[in-house]
This record gives structure tokens, sequence and C-alpha cells, in this order.
């Protein structure tokens, strides 16, 4: 069931009456059901592999919590991570392996014979997974104490709301608040959520699907198209993948809010960052703090020296690129964040303003560049071949000559102006709900023309999220 | 490690903001949605109509056959714009003296007309003679247009309400549809350029007085190599579905004919990927097709037919639209 389909219109507030309503004393036990159903809905055979992991990851926390011997804990975890990262790694991973390796082999001139299956990539697997494994790890660290109800600690796995696609909810955030009941529902929550909701529709509907015709189009004549073609190609993608999974985030956090449960924030205006560092504490805010918590710190993070420092970095992004995808291209991507971030650390730091402080014009020029430090990396994201995304490289570093279709320009400096208003304005009331502070009219305004602008462009079938391939 | 130096900070639930009266707010809102919707209503006569079935084609084609229901068409045209432009179903009836109707859609797929066949044309028109037009691009199994097209047409409001298989999505966009210009319009008001040309008051497609002379438009060539002729490669997917069709029609006893429509040698040189190979390739499928399926084949190419009659590679003007309209009527006269 996706957020921008007629479906969750009427999912949602179904949901939502009967959870403040009739079903006020089972609000758990309703959101399980809806849970199930919104995840159900995509291809019911997969809850299987939900709840497997719910009732893993359960069991195993509870085992954790009663015992004391190191070896029998460590034996414990290793089972949840072998379950977890063993589902990940046969549904998502088999395949590229397999093919990786048939590659090498075929380099040597040898011809392994590889089992080419048919798998289908269950949607969110690597975010519930993620999810799950990190409350696993916690409890064996005793930083949270293991979950005694089945059914709250099953919520917090399978909560619709971001259950396929973040944001990666931390069990000491996202539990406390599932087993406190709700009881009351303020008229700021009611208002506030729907805002979320709407200002997501917005980057999804109006920003990412609008654009995502030019990048498609591009992309597929990376080998033949000008250099200004591509150049609007890439900074639509770079629009469109922060307008599908920053919607995304949104409906999910305002859909949250309604049912009185509040998710982090996942991102927080990144390209709007003045430098590489600036941009990853606010993109995918909840998978890199993960990364950080649960493979960046155990490697040794920046204690043991600069050279295992940079390798841990580096190690951390290409299995972040890794997380995203099955190929290559994906490695690469984490591969030149890596290198970024590592570089950033050689140059001397101009400014050491906080990137939560108002936007200004000198901020301008260093905002510039990192936007197109990371379009550059965008390039290996979308493309769907090395040789594509060499194509598209060769095009802009060449100035390849060629035709500008007039209207992707324009439709794309329309959504350049949107997106970067709306972050303009969060950044420098430092909210995201900052058109609530606004006066009433100049609000309704704002409203009503966003309304506007999802009926512009809402109608036909809704186009999935992005982020729900990962 | 830098991706991760400090916490998430989390807004607080219900951030407070200053309350405003809301009553204000609906009223602003509403002011802004009245604006669109009067807006759109002005700009209604200057805009281009909406494609109701998925595509202007088949909303003009799908609204005439509705519209002739009960009376028919004998002799039926299908295929993508080459047929579009190449029969002429009015000088095919002067010359014959049987109804006739081109039921072609532009961009259009064996697939699309293996649909469009069996929900709309035949309950529409129930035609005797079924003439199916096709040059190399319909046996591309790769064509984006004419899978965009498709899918267009088998998600339209149109066909779901014709075929009496609205959605209860679908019935209330159509609802809202006949009560908001703004929501029916939305199409087109997406596109800047179309929004512009209204507001300026420019005609977007002035209609054509005469035959434009022979050209190969560069941006048009570059969409038709790039889209329908992509990856050229001729599979089970279009020719299964021409199978289908002749199947289908047989069974209930429609005559069917094809044709191999004529195109001039640009079409192979400029836009086909493998240039005469896969035109040869088109050719060998369809003949080999209508052997195998003991079908009638008409093929234009036995003709010489110049770049004058021609007002694209693969487009007829008037001329050459009149010599096939003639080819095609003394092929069929003796069987109507």
């Amino acid at each position: 069931m996706l957020f921008n389909s007629f479906t969750y219109a009427i999912f949602l507030p179904v949901v939502f009456v009967l959870y403040w309503t009739v079903l006020r004393k089972r609000q758990n036990a309703l959101l399980l059901v809806a849970s199930y159903i919104f995840y159900g809905a995509w291809d019911w055979r997969f809850l299987g592999l939900l709840i497997l992991s719910t009732t893993v990851d359960f069991y195993v926390g509870r085992a954790l919590a009663t015992q004391e011997d190191n070896a029998a804990r460590k034996r414990l975890v290793g089972l949840s991570l072998l379950a977890n990262l063993g589902i990940l790694g046969f549904f998502k991973y088999f395949n590229f392996f397999a093919d990786s390796f048939a590659d090498v082999m075929g380099r040597f001139g040898l011809a392994p014979s590889t089992p080419a299956l048919q798998i289908i990539l269950p949607v969110g697997i690597s975010f519930y997974t993620f999810q799950t494994l990190a409350y696993t790890i916690d409890v064996y660290r005793r930083k949270k104490e293991a979950e005694q109800s089945l059914l709250d600690f099953a919520v917090y796995v399978a909560f619709f709301p971001q259950l396929v696609a973040g944001p990666i909810e931390r069990a000491q955030r996202l539990l406390p608040q599932i087993t406190t009941p709700r009881t009351s529902l303020t008229y700021e929550q009611v208002r506030s959520g729907s805002f979320l909701i709407l200002l997501g529709l917005v980057r999804k509907v109006v920003i990412a699907d609008s654009l995502a015709p030019i990048v498609n189009e591009t992309f597929r004549q990376a080998d033949t198209a000008g250099a200004a073609t591509l150049m609007v190609g890439i900074v639509a993608f770079a629009l469109q993948i922060y307008g599908d999974f920053a919607g995304y985030s949104d409906i999910a956090r305002g859909s949250s809010r309604l049912l009185g449960i509040e998710l982090m924030e996942n991102f927080n205006q990144p390209y709007l960052s003045r430098n590489i560092t600036h941009f990853w504490r606010n993109w995918h805010i909840s998978l890199s703090t993960w990364l950080r918590d649960y493979l960046y710190i155990p490697l040794g993070g920046n204690r043991k020296g600069i050279a295992k420092k940079y390798r841990n970095l580096m190690l951390t992004m290409l299995l972040g690129g890794l997380w995203h995808g099955a190929a290559w291209t994906f490695v690469v991507w984490g591969g030149l964040h890596g290198l970024y971030l590592v570089a950033h650390r050689w140059v001397p730091h101009i400014s050491e303003k906080d990137h939560s402080d108002p936007f200004e014009w000198r901020d301008l020029l260093p905002a510039f560049i990192t936007f197109n430090l990371v379009n550059v990396t965008w390039i290996f994201f979308r493309a769907e071949s090395f040789s594509q995304a060499f194509d598209y490289l060769e095009g802009l570093v060449t100035l390849r000559s060629g035709r500008l279709v007039v209207r992707e320009a324009v439709m794309l400096l329309l959504a350049l102006t949107l997106s970067m208003g709306l972050d303009l304005i969060q950044r420098n009331m430092r909210s995201h709900t900052a058109l609530q502070r606004l006066p009433a009219l100049v609000r309704g305004f704002a409203y009503g023309s966003m309304i506007l602008l999802v009926i512009l462009w809402s109608g036909g079938a809704p186009v999935p999220f992005i982020y729900f391939q990962f | 490690m830098a991706i991760i130096d400090e916490q998430t900070t989390i807004e607080p639930t219900g951030e407070p903001g200053r309350r405003s009266p809301a009553g204000l707010v609906v009223i602003a809102i509403v002011a802004v949605l009245l604006l669109g919707e009067v807006g759109a209503r002005i700009l209604e006569p200057r805009l281009p109509t909406v494609d109701y079935w998925g595509s202007e084609d088949l909303d003009e084609k799908a609204g005439a056959m509705v519209d002739l229901q009960g009376t028919g068409a004998d002799v039926v045209f299908l295929g993508s714009s080459a047929v579009n432009r190449g029969f002429d179903s009015s000088l095919f009836a002067d010359l014959t003296g049987a109804p006739s109707f081109n039921a072609a859609v532009d961009a259009s797929s064996p697939r699309l007309l293996e649909a469009f066949i069996e929900e709309v044309v035949r309950p529409t028109l129930d035609p005797k003679v079924l003439v199916i037009g096709l040059t190399s691009r319909e046996f591309n199994d790769n064509a984006l247009t004419q899978q965009e097209l498709l899918d267009r047409y088998l998600n339209s409001t149109g066909r779901a309400e014709f075929l009496g298989t609205a959605s209860v999505k679908q019935r209330l966009e159509g609802l809202a549809d006949k009560l908001s210009a703004f929501v029916r319009l939305r199409p087109v008001l997406r596109q800047p350029n179309q929004l512009i040309d209204a507001v300026r008051g420019t005609n977007p497609d002035p209609p054509e007085k005469t035959d434009p002379p022979y050209t190969v438009d560069r941006i048009w060539a570059q969409q038709m190599a790039s889209r329908s002729l992509t990856d050229y490669e001729i599979g089970d997917l279009e020719l299964g579905a021409l199978g289908r069709i002749v199947d289908a029609l047989e069974a209930a006893g429609v005559m069917v004919v094809l044709v191999d429509m004529p195109v001039v040698e640009d079409d192979w040189a400029k836009l086909h990927p493998d240039g005469v190979a896969n035109i040869n390739a088109f050719h060998q499928a369809l003949a080999a097709f209508a052997a195998a399926r003991d079908v009638d084949l008409m093929d234009t190419w036995e003709e010489t037919w110049p770049v004058e009659q021609f007002r694209d590679p693969v487009h007829l003007n008037s001329v050459g639209q009149a010599r096939l309209t003639r080819l095609i009527a003394d092929r069929l006269t003796g069987s109507l």
C-alpha cells in the first residue's frame, strides 16, 4: 500500500477513527493488524519473514535479559545476526554475490555454474531488519531492557508508518511510546500531523513524480544526450530522490503523529549543507546514525589512530552504499561519499557555523559546491550499470553537444524553486512545520496552494517510492 | 566520524506555533482553490482537450465509434499513425460502397489493438473486414512509446467507464472531473508550455490546410529512434498479440487483411538502430506470420513509393493516402 494511493487515503482515516474511538483500549492490537494489512497488501507471503524476524528477536531479547554467561549471550546475539542478516543476505544479495563470483571466475577463464534464482526482494526488508537488529544489539549491550510483550514488540517492528522505508527507529525511542497507552490526542498533533502529510505529498507527488520522466529519459539516453540535458537530468534526480524519500518520511511522521507516536526526523534540508559532513548529518539521518552506532563505532570509530579512522569511515560508507542495493554502482556511490568525507577532514574548516543556523548568502557558494559534489555520486546511484554511469559522466565532462528540451528545463526550475523554497523556510524558521507559524491568512494561502499543487499532480496510478526497492 | 558527530534532533510534538483563527485559514484555503477553479474555467477553451481514453487520438476514435454504435461499419482500418495517414475511409466508402471507419490509433501496437478491438471496435462497429496496417515499429517488443500508450489506455477512465469496470477511485475521479474544470484539466495544466500558450492565446495545434512538404524533422526522428525503435527486437510479445487478434477475429467470422505499410528509405537509414537489417527482419516476420496463419497480406512494397507521396519517412501525404486507399479498395472489392 502506497502512502500516495487512494487506498491509503481510506486506510489511514479508518485506522485513525478506530484507534481513538472504539478500539482505544486495544490500540496496539489494532496497530498490529493494520500494519500487517498494510504490509500484506503488497505481498502477503512476505509477512512470514516479518513475523519470523519479530519472533526471533523478541525471544533472543528475552533470553539475553536473563542470561548472564557472556559466551551464551554472544551465541544468542549471533543467532539474531544470523537470522536477520541471513534473510537479508538471501533475499537481497544472493544473486549479486553469485553473479559477482561468476564474473570474477570468468576473468580467470573459469566458468562456474552459479544458480540464478528468481528472488523477489521483500519490500522494506533492509529497514525492518536493521531496526530489529538494533534492538537485539542494544539489549545485548544492556542499553535497553528486553521487551516483555510480544504484541508491543511486534508493533515496534511492523509499525506501518515507518515499516517499509523508515525512519529506522531505535527501541529506546519507539518502544516506550508503544508500551505507553496513548490516551489523548491534541489539536496540535492533528494540525501538525496533517500538515506533515500534506508537505510529504507535495514533496513526493509534485516534486519527485513530476521530475521522474525527465530523469528516466535522460539516463536512458546517457550515451547520446547533450551536456545541458545531462545536467538537467542529474539535478532533477537529486531533487527527485530527495522529494521522494523526504516526502515519504514526512508522511510517515505525520501519519504516526496522528496516532500519538513521534518518529524521528530523517532529513534536515540536506541540500543546504555547506560541506559533505553537514550533508551526512542531514541526509537519511536514521541510517547514518545506525551505521555510526552499529558499524563505525564497533569497528573502532576514531579511537585507534588516523589511518584506522579513515579505514573505518570508508568501510562504513562502502557498506552503507551496499545497503542501498545489490549492485557495485551503489558501492561506488558509498565509496565516493567516503572519499569526500575523508577529504573534508583534510580541508581547513573555514566555518564552524552550526548546520541548523539560518542559511545566508555567504553559504550559497559552499552549498552549491557540496550539492554538485553530491550530484556526481547520484550518477552512480541512479545508473543501471557502470557503462551508463561513465557515458553520463563523459557527456558532462566533454560538454557533449545536444539539444536541451526547454520544457524539461522549465519543469526543473519550478521544482527546484519549490524544493529549495520549502527547505529555506524550514531552515530559517528552524522547524519542519515552520509554515504553521505564519500569520493565519498567509498560512491559509500556503496550504491552499499546496493542496492545489497536489491535486494538479495527482491522478493515474500512484508512483512507488524509490526507497521501497532498498 | 563525519556522518554522525551529533545526535539527531527530534522535533517536539505539536509545536505550539502562533494560534490564529482557524476560520481565516479555511477561508484562505477555499479562496485559493476557487481561484484555481476559476482560472481553469477561463483557460479551458484555449487548452487542448484532456485524454479520457489515454491519448487524444484514442479519445477521438473511441468517441466516434461510440457515436456510430448501432450504425456500425463494414470495413475498419486499424494500426498506428501510418494507417491513420494511410487510409481515407470516406474515399474507400465512395469507391466500394461499403461503410468504413479508420480506427487507427497513433503509436499503437498489436497489444493495444488486441484490447481495443475486443473491447471497443467490435462491440461498437461490428465490422465484416478488418484491415490491419503494420510498420516495423509495431513489431518491436522494446518500443517505449507504444508501451506507455498501452498502459495509459488500460488505466484510462474512458475504458473503465465504457466497460463498466471503473473502480471506486475512478468513479470518484470521474465525478470530480465533471464537477471541476481544474481537476478535469490537470494533465494539460501541468505542462508549462501549454499553460503559457493558453495564457497567450496561442493555438498549440493549428489545423493543416495543405500537405506539408516531405521532411525528416530532427526532433521527431530522434524521438522515433530512441523510443519506438529503441533496442529493436522482434519477439513473441507483439507477434503473439497479433496472433491472438487473428485467432479471435477469425473465430468471430471477421475477415482479416494485413498490410505491409509503405515507408521510404530514410526510415531504415536514419531511424532504425540496425538500418535495413531491422526492416528486412520485419518483412520476413510479417510474411512468415501471414503464411503460417494463411492470412491475406497486401505487400505494398511490390510498388514504388516516391518521397513526393510522403510527408515524412513513414506517413503518406494526401496523394499517397488516396493511392493506398484505391489499392486496398481494389483488393477488397470482390470480398465485400
